[in-house]
């Protein structure tokens, strides 16, 4: 090929270097071009070039044989190569009707696996007349519900509710309640569209600032479901090329938001500062090596303040706090069930760890459903992280807001929680939280069926605080749903905690193994009666499915 | 082409023009689609519109520079700070954009308003704070007629007497949350009465309903696909379904918008090709794509879509959320306007949050499929279950979509939804504007094109009276920006004729009648 081209330059040369004897034709152009008379010197073009053209042949024929056999060489070489490539593809490409073929013999999976196991027994509730109190019924035959109610209520008085979260009992509170029909009454139901097209109603505006002082922070943005918050917070801030170090026991929303991320995800052991400490010096380490800047990239440690799978653990805030400051992360913390739950006014975990600075955590997320009775999250921070999410948190931006309604609920259980009748009810919760756990370590310490999930002895807080739900773990879902069962006949309701399987994250390190567990809670409305009573009932129970 | 009068010379006459304002019926019988891409944009529109966007680029950066420079800036990023361990918490052009784009139309987005999103809502003025810039309510209301919310069937409006009396009943009786997940304490009666009745309506075996509409799409999604799967995805599908697909670890292949036969080339050399690299056949493949798609107000082409599905064994998942209730004689959705079985699509997912006038989502399937959702479903197991008072709303809704309450008033509604948004639709064609969609349905998109347009549309409209929706990137692509009119069968007449009064005059100010010049 480049000696081809070698020879063409050549040719070419030698070409100008003969000077073409004067024709008319070829004056004539010439002059015309020389006077700018355009019209004429394209007239007088094509004859110009004939003969010029017969001249060269009549000059020097052998000339002309070989650059014509140059150039028809150099085509060969640009086309007919490339068609004979070609051609080879396409003789490896498949057929129209070999592709049929293919088609007709894909046989495609099913769109899900054959069951191995039934679905759980899903157990529809119904409140009792009196609050706080359930009804509780097997799902079994749902054929029912397509026809007739069955709304109808059972005669007996119920169990006490101690599956939901609802610390503070604000569901059942009248104010709640009404605050709630008035929003309904004045606004309808639904919101019909979201935040930044008419979906903002005054009433959201009003929570997002609510939350924030109630909070100390600069900012809240609220979006109209806890999960989504999570997720689309972690997805908002850490991208392609960042570093998330993850606890290994985070719930499915945030573990989501870090498969969405895109960014590469490192995961520490559950709650445990001395791991999150060798897992950063690691990092630390691998800069050194690459002698990349700690700066270069956004970091990240993600976890939740109580941990929701693994039976209500608090997250060691004080030492997390203090290796996030020394190498160079920010923290984005899931207090779900924590705020205004722990602490003394119910500010959460940072209260609870007897930390001052509000901006010791750059972005929190919320839930209002444990402490307030309400639905839906917010995400609370700086002005920089909550405006960042106006635009950029999918969960806030493609979604409708949330029904006014709930902001209005949550508005008026927020009242209550910063009132006197407020620390009242945290104090009532933190004492039966307190003796929750104490009992149910007494009943179950070397249960044959159960065992209590999660302590929380390594943790420093400044009073003796506890976590108001415990997950009671036990080793087949049947057991526990005889448990569950049994429990409800002595008049307790507790709930199955089933955490979704991790094997739909393959772009995530392993994490920690999620127990299969009861979910036992407490809130401001129990007495101690209640409580001990709830821990009997399910040692009785447990007794009664091992015999 | 239907949306765009004069077409070059030479070329092959397109599909029919459909007569202005006529509804059409279930079975088929209706307009052919008009493709987005029929829509042309004139050169001149072209270049002004990105001759727009360096120019806000670059005075964008020039400020920045200066602001960097001075510190004389409200921005805390361009500040320069002491020296820290930590990365800025912002960087690229997302931030960029935010602060030197967004930032200088912000007041026409998140306009707050105090009252229900219903035909006519009332607005708080807001006003840049003289030295923060920040927006602030001036104390000022200002009541507007509504074209922005999803509010299809008009149950804002009329809600104390459609759904109050049992929505309120359910308030008083129910707790707002039940404190749980589905598997947990979160399913109360009105939970499974609800699903059976969704069920029962889109025409499936069973249904489960979730608290989000974003959190269906993007829990079920990844439940339902994983590794070795293959996901083909419509390319202007909504951001949940990518955000499941991405959550879910298959692989995911575009096909053309809306395009059937686009969709087929994808699956015959998926299934032909198999998985990259490896060459082992995909175990299944599922097709995603959206009843109506809320940006283009196009209706899917469901018919020619479930055909290919079909042919080439692949799994079909249509997201109803804008479509249900308000496509089909009697709100059954994209199936039934297109003249589709129900059968025929595996997945009928959808949300409540539009013509139901309420929050949530619903996944309807075959039993099997439901009942691996409930075992298996982020979404059910781990994520708050929908509020029982929202159930009760939602149960309304359809008892009135489906006759069973209050007589012919749903049936009503979906007629009047029709109508409003065909006479709405022809109207603006009529006055030659670019105007996006299909016949029949309630969303209508119009074109703006150039950055400065999306905010004086919207300003001007706004100082009218006139509530609207304009959506710039990166909900769009850069250079097709637009306003976005949802109709609603809460609008009368009048109201409508009103609105397209305002509308017009606007247009002709800021020069968007694009079909009647290249110019605008």
């Amino acid at each position: 090929m480049r000696l081809c081209l070698v020879l063409l330059a050549a040719a070419a040369a030698a070409k100008r270097q003969q000077p073409p004897p004067p024709a008319d034709d070829r004056q004539l152009f010439r002059e015309a071009l020389q006077e700018r008379d355009f019209k004429t010197a394209l007239k007088t073009a094509p004859a110009a070039y004939a003969t010029w053209w017969q001249q060269l042949l009549k000059d020097d024929p052998y000339h002309v044989f070989i650059e014509t056999l140059l150039i028809a060489f150099l085509l060969y070489l640009l086309y007919g190569t490339r068609r004979a490539k070609n051609s080879q593809k396409k003789e490896q490409a498949l057929t129209d009707r070999e592709i049929d073929d293919l088609v007709s013999d894909w046989a495609p999976a099913p769109l899900v696996g054959t069951a191995s196991a039934p679905p759980p027994a899903m157990r529809v509730v119904t409140p009792a007349a009196q609050p706080g109190r359930v009804h509780v019924r097997k799902d079994t035959n749902t054929a029912k519900w397509s026809s007739g109610d069955p709304l109808t209520k059972p005669t007996k008085q119920g169990a006490l509710n101690c599956g939901a979260f609802d610390f503070l009992a604000m569901g059942s509170s009248v104010k709640v309640r009404e605050a709630a029909q008035a929003a309904l009454t004045k606004y309808g139901c639904g919101s019909c569209g979201p935040r930044g097209f008419y979906g903002s109603i005054d009433v959201h505006e009003q929570l997002e600032a609510r939350v924030a002082s109630f909070s100390h922070t600069k900012q809240a943005i609220a979006f109209s479901d806890a999960a989504s918050c999570c997720t689309s917070t972690v997805a908002a801030f850490a991208k392609r090329g960042d570093l998330l170090v993850v606890d290994d026991g985070i719930s499915e929303p945030l573990r989501t938001g870090c498969v969405l991320s895109r960014a590469r995800v490192v995961a520490y052991k559950h709650n445990d500062a001395n791991d999150l400490k060798r897992v950063m010096e690691g990092i630390r380490q691998a800069d050194r090596r690459k002698g990349r800047a700690p700066t270069a990239q956004r970091r990240f440690v993600v976890c939740e303040a109580v941990s929701r799978d693994h039976g209500g653990d608090v997250a060691p805030l004080k030492e997390i706090l203090a290796l996030k400051d020394e190498f160079g992360y920010r923290l984005i913390l899931d207090e779900s069930l924590s705020w205004g739950v722990l602490g003394a006014t119910g500010r959460g975990l940072k209260e609870a760890c007897g930390i001052e600075d509000p901006t010791s955590v750059e972005i929190t997320c919320v839930d209002l459903a444990p402490a307030l009775g309400s639905n839906g999250g917010l995400c609370i921070g700086t002005d920089e992280v909550v405006a960042h999410q106006r635009l950029s948190g999918a969960g806030y931006c493609f979604s409708a807001a949330a029904p006014p309604f709930y902001s209005a609920a949550a508005l008026a259980a927020l009242d209550i929680l910063d009132s006197s009748e407020g620390q009242k009810r945290l104090s009532k919760l933190r004492s039966n939280a307190s003796l929750l756990r104490k009992e149910l370590a007494k009943a179950f310490d070397g249960d044959a069926l159960l065992s209590v999930v999660g302590t929380n002895i390594e943790v420093d807080l400044e009073d003796d605080l506890d976590v108001p739900f415990v997950l009671l773990e036990g080793a087949s879902s049947k057991t526990l749903d005889a448990i569950i069962d049994a429990a409800y006949a002595s008049g307790y309701a507790v709930s199955l905690a089933t955490p979704p399987a991790d094997d739909a994250a393959p772009a995530l390190p392993p994490l920690k193994k999620k127990p299969l567990a009861l979910r036992v809670t407490t809130t401001a409305d129990h007495g101690a009666a209640d409580v001990r009573g709830l821990v009997a009932a399910l040692a009785k129970a447990s007794a009664k499915a091992t015999a | 082409m239907a949306t765009n009068g004069k077409a070059a010379p030479g070329t092959p006459p397109r599909r029919p023009k459909p007569a202005p304002f006529t509804p059409s019926n279930a079975r088929g019988e209706r307009p052919a689609i008009v493709p987005a891409e029929d829509v042309d944009m004139s050169f001149f529109t072209e270049f002004t519109t990105y001759f727009a966007y360096t120019l806000l680029i670059a005075v964008g950066h020039l400020r920045d520079f200066w602001g960097r420079l001075t510190g004389r800036t409200r921005f805390a990023t361009l500040k320069s700070k002491p020296q820290t361990k930590l990365a800025p918490l912002l960087k690229s052009w997302e931030n960029f954009y935010t602060r030197r784009l967004y930032d200088r139309i912000i007041d026409v987005f998140n306009r707050p308003i105090c009252s229900s999103p219903s035909a006519w809502i009332t607005v708080q003025e807001r006003a840049p704070h003289p030295e923060t810039s920040e927006l602030i309510q001036t104390g000022k209301e200002r009541r507007c007629l509504n074209l922005g919310s999803y509010n299809y069937l008009g149950f804002a409006d009329d809600w104390m007497n459609t759904c109050g009396e049992p929505v309120l009943k359910a308030a008083r009786e129910w707790p707002t949350s039940c404190g749980g997940t589905r598997t947990g304490v979160g399913t109360t009666p009105l939970h499974r009465k609800l699903e059976a009745k969704v069920a029962k309506f889109v025409g499936k075996e069973d249904a489960v309903v979730f608290n989000m509409g974003y959190g269906t799409n993007s829990t079920t999604v990844p439940a339902l696909v994983g590794r070795g799967d293959l996901i083909v995805s419509d390319e202007l599908n909504h951001s949940s379904i990518v955000a499941g697909c991405r959550a879910s670890g298959a692989l995911i292949r575009s096909f053309k918008h809306n395009d059937a036969k686009a969709l087929e080339e994808v699956l015959r050399e998926a299934i032909a090709y198999g998985r990259p690299r490896t060459r082992r056949p995909w175990r299944k493949i599922l097709v995603m794509v959206e009843g109506i798609y809320s940006m283009e107000g196009e209706i899917c082409d469901l018919k020619n879509i479930s055909k290919v599905a079909k042919k080439y064994k692949a799994y079909l998942y249509l997201d109803e959320a804008h479509s249900i209730g308000a496509l089909g004689d009697t709100g059954k959705g994209c199936c039934e306007h297109c003249g589709v079985d129900p059968a025929d699509v595996d997945i009928l997912m959808g949300t409540f949050t539009k013509s139901f006038g309420g929050m949530g989502g619903y996944v309807a399937s075959s039993k099997a499929v439901v009942d691996h959702l409930r075992r298996t479903c982020p979404g059910v197991l781990a994520h708050d279950a929908m509020s029982p008072i929202m159930c009760a709303q939602v149960l309304r809704a359809l008892d009135i979509v489906q006759g069973t309450v209050k007589g012919s008033l749903g049936r009503e509604k979906i007629d009047a939804l029709k109508s409003n948004s065909n006479y709405f639709r022809s109207e603006l064609q009529a006055f030659g504007l670019h105007v996006y969609g299909d016949w029949d349905s309630p969303i209508v998109p119009v074109l703006l094109y150039n950055p400065t347009k999306i905010a004086a549309f919207s300003r001007e409209c706004f100082d009218r009276g006139l509530a609207v929706v304009v959506v710039g990137f990166p909900a769009t692509t850069l250079v097709k920006s637009r306003a976005r009119f949802c109709v609603s069968a809460g609008h009368t007449r009048e109201d409508l004729d009103d609105a397209l009064k305002k509308i017009k005059e606007v247009a002709t100010l800021i020069k968007i009648r694009y079909n009647v010049s290249g110019f605008g």
